[in-house]
C-alpha cells in the first residue's frame, strides 16, 4: 500500500508539472484523487483492450490522471439515495415499437460494398478471425 | 442585396423574380470561396452539386411547378449528417473519404422541398465537444472574433451563419451542440424535443440524447424548418406521430408564465451574462409576461449524469467504426502488417481516432465494464429519472423556463482543450434539456462589453416547440439583437 502511495505521488508530480500545469494545491488533490479511488494504469489498459484501442505509455498517464479528475467529479451523485428510483432509459414514454422485417437496401448492395477496403463479388473480404 | 438573408427574405426574392436560385447560390459560392479560408466554417463545398441543385429550382420556378418556401434556398450541413454521394466525415479522420450510399431523413425531406446544398460544416470529431476545436481537420473561428472559438459542437454551422456563409444550417444537439454555438455566434438554433426529428442518417453520439435541429438568422426560420423536418420515419423508432405546427404570431405575451430556475443564476454564471440575461428577463415582464420563479433542485447533478449516459452510449456507438465495412483502415495501406481481425480493429481505432474521442471511448467502456455498470451507467439513469421530474414539476406550474446558456462567453481558441472538465463544466445549463428530452432554443439577447455574443435560452415542456418558438419571437421582434452581424 506504502509502495502504491508512492508511485502515485511520483506520477501526480509528473502530471501536475507536465501535462496539467496545475497548481500546487490541485497536484496534492490529484494525488488523494488517484489513491482513494485506486483507479491504476491497469484499470486503463483493460478498459482500452475492451475498447479495442491501444495507447501509448504518454497516453496511458495522461489518462489516469483526467480520468481520476473526471470520476471524482462524477463522485458528487454518491450524496443522493437512489435506492427506490427507477432507471430510465427513454423520455417519451415509448415502448416496443415494431415494424416489418424487409429487406429494402438490395438495390443498393454495391454502394454499400463500395465503402469497405477490401471486396470481391459483392462481399466483404476480413482477415483471419484466429 | 443578399446580404444576411433570412429564409422569408429569401424567398421573396426568388418569387418577385428579383434573383434567381442560381444568383442566391453563387452568392454563398463566392462568399465562401472569399471568407471561409480565414473562418474555417466549411469541410465541404459542393459547388457543382448546389449548381445543379439551384439550376433545376429555377427550373422549377419557371414553369410554375415551385415546391415551396425552401425551394432554392441554399444551407449547410452539419458534417455528422450523411447526404447521399457527398462525402461525410463526422470531422474524423475515421471516416476520411465515406461516402454515404443513402441520405438522412432530414436531408431527404428538404431536398425534396427544394433547398440546396451547399456543402459539410465543420464540428467537433464525432460531435463531441464544446469548441469544434476537436475537427480532425481543422479550427474554426468565431466571426464576431476570429481569436475565439465559435462554440460546439455545430460550431461550423453557427459559425456559417454568423459569416453569411448559407441561409440556414443543420445542426445536432446531444448535451448543447445547438445552443451553445448559436448563443456564441449570435444566431438561433432549436433542439427539438427527443423523438421530434428523425435522426436516421445522423451519425450516433448519444442515441439516448441525440436530435437534429435547424440553426438560422431568426426565430421565424427555425418554425418553417421544423415544419419540414419533423415527424415519424419509419427508420427511427423513437420518432412519434405528434404533428408540428406553428403558433399563430402574437404582439404580447400577456397571460404567460415565464420560470427562473434559480440555480441556473446561482456561482459560476458569469457577471456580464448575468447582466444580459436579468436584462432580457426585464423586457419579458414589459412585454406582458408574469415572471415566476421555479427551482430544479437536481441541477448539480446534470453534468456528471450526462456525461457518464453520453460517453456510454458513445462507447457503444463507436464501436462500428471498426476499419471493416468502411471509412479509414489500415487494410488500406499496404505497408501495414496485420495479422489478424483483432489487429484490423486496434489499429484502424488507435490510429483514426482523435484524443477526445479515445478518452471518451475509453472512458465510456470503463463505467460499462462488469462491476462498474451499477455504480456509474445505471445510477445516471436513476438520477435521470429525478432530473426529468424536476423539469415536469416546473414545466406544470409556468409555459416556458429563461436560463442563460452558457456560464460565459465565447472563450478563446486553445485556453481550455488541455483540461476536458472544465470544458465539461462548461455545459451545466445545456445538458440537462437533453437528459429530460424537452425541447429548447437559443437566440441572441445581447453582447458584452468587448462585442462578444450572448445567447438566451428557452426551455418549454416536450413537444411544446410551437409555444417557446412564439416567445422568442416576441422577444426578437421588440430587441432586434440578431439583426446584428460581424464585420467582416
Amino acid at each position: 500500500m506504502r509502495f502504491a502511495f508512492g508511485l502515485y505521488i511520483v506520477l501526480g508530480i509528473a502530471i501536475f508539472y507536465n501535462v496539467f500545469r496545475l497548481s500546487l494545491i490541485s497536484g496534492i488533490i490529484l494525488v488523494i484523487n488517484l489513491y482513494l479511488m485506486s483507479l491504476s494504469i491497469t484499470d486503463i489498459e483493460y478498459a482500452a483492450t475492451l475498447a479495442r484501442i491501444s495507447l501509448t505509455e504518454e497516453e496511458k498517464s495522461l489518462y489516469l490522471g483526467q480520468f481520476a479528475t473526471i470520476l471524482t467529479y462524477f463522485d458528487v451523485l454518491s450524496e443522493l439515495d437512489v435506492a427506490s428510483v427507477e432507471p430510465i432509459y427513454q423520455v417519451t414514454g415509448q415502448e416496443n415499437v415494431y415494424r416489418e422485417d424487409e429487406v429494402v437496401n438490395a438495390s443498393r448492395q454495391k454502394d454499400m460494398v463500395a465503402n469497405a477496403p477490401v471486396s470481391d463479388k459483392g462481399s466483404i473480404q476480413v482477415p483471419s478471425v484466429m | 442585396m443578399f446580404s444576411n438573408l433570412t429564409i422569408s427574405q429569401a424567398a421573396d426574392l426568388l418569387a418577385s423574380g428579383k434573383a434567381t436560385s442560381l444568383d442566391l447560390t453563387n452568392y454563398y459560392l463566392n462568399r465562401i470561396e472569399k471568407l471561409d479560408p480565414e473562418i474555417g466554417a466549411y469541410l465541404l463545398v459542393t459547388q457543382e452539386y448546389a449548381r445543379e441543385k439551384a439550376t433545376a429550382s429555377d427550373e422549377r420556378r419557371k414553369t410554375g411547378k415551385s415546391l415551396g418556401i425552401l425551394d432554392g434556398i441554399p444551407f449547410g450541413v452539419k458534417d455528422v449528417i450523411s447526404t447521399k454521394d457527398i462525402e461525410t466525415t463526422a470531422a474524423s479522420l475515421v471516416l476520411k473519404g465515406y461516402v454515404p450510399p443513402y441520405s438522412a431523413t432530414v436531408i431527404t425531406k428538404l431536398e425534396a422541398a427544394g433547398a440546396v446544398i451547399l456543402g459539410k460544416l465543420n464540428c467537433d470529431e464525432f460531435a463531441m465537444g464544446s469548441s469544434t476545436e476537436n475537427s480532425a481537420y481543422k479550427i474554426t473561428k468565431n466571426p464576431w472574433d476570429t481569436t475565439k472559438v465559435p462554440g460546439g459542437s455545430s460550431g461550423g454551422s453557427a459559425a456559417a451563419l454568423a459569416a453569411d456563409l448559407c441561409v440556414f444550417a443543420l445542426g445536432t444537439d446531444t448535451g448543447g451542440s445547438i445552443r451553445q454555438p448559436a448563443s456564441f455566434c449570435s444566431v438561433t438554433g432549436i433542439k427539438p424535443t427527443y423523438g421530434r426529428v428523425s435522426r436516421f442518417g445522423a451519425l450516433p453520439y448519444g442515441s439516448s440524447l441525440d436530435q437534429i435541429g435547424p440553426m438560422a438568422k431568426n426565430i421565424a426560420d427555425l418554425g418553417i424548418l421544423l415544419e419540414v423536418m419533423a415527424g415519424y420515419d419509419i427508420n427511427d423508432a423513437t420518432t412519434v406521430k405528434h404533428e408540428f405546427v406553428r403558433d399563430s404570431e402574437t404582439q404580447n405575451l400577456n397571460g404567460i408564465k415565464l420560470g427562473l430556475p434559480k440555480e441556473y443564476f446561482a456561482q459560476g454564471l458569469e457577471p456580464e451574462v448575468k447582466k444580459i440575461i436579468d436584462a432580457a428577463v426585464t423586457k419579458y415582464k414589459e412585454l406582458g409576461a408574469e415572471i415566476v420563479p421555479v427551482s430544479l433542485p437536481h441541477t448539480r447533478y446534470a453534468i456528471p449524469t450526462y456525461y457518464l449516459i453520453a460517453m456510454a452510449e458513445m462507447s457503444s456507438n463507436l464501436a462500428r467504426y471498426d476499419g471493416i465495412h468502411y471509412g479509414a483502415s489500415v487494410l488500406r495501406d499496404k505497408q501495414e502488417q496485420v495479422t489478424s481481425l483483432l489487429d484490423v480493429y486496434t489499429k484502424t481505432r488507435s490510429q483514426f481516432f482523435g484524443a477526445e474521442a479515445k478518452r471518451k471511448i475509453i472512458l465510456g467502456t470503463f463505467e460499462l465494464s462488469a462491476g462498474y455498470y451499477d455504480a456509474y451507467y445505471k445510477k445516471a439513469q436513476q438520477v435521470r429519472t429525478l432530473i426529468k421530474k424536476d423539469f415536469d414539476d416546473a414545466l406544470e406550474k409556468v409555459d416556458a423556463l429563461i436560463t442563460p446558456v452558457s456560464p460565459f462567453p465565447p472563450f478563446g481558441i486553445g485556453e481550455k482543450k488541455s483540461d476536458p472538465l472544465s470544458m465539461y463544466l462548461a455545459d451545466i445549463y445545456t445538458v440537462p434539456a437533453n437528459l429530460a428530452g424537452v425541447c429548447a432554443l437559443s437566440l441572441p439577447a445581447g453582447f458584452t462589453h468587448d462585442g462578444l455574443p450572448v445567447g438566451m435560452q428557452i426551455i418549454g415542456a416536450r413537444f411544446n416547440e410551437g409555444k417557446i418558438l412564439s416567445i422568442a419571437d416576441v422577444y426578437e421582434k421588440a430587441t432586434q439583437w440578431h439583426s446584428r452581424f460581424p464585420e467582416l
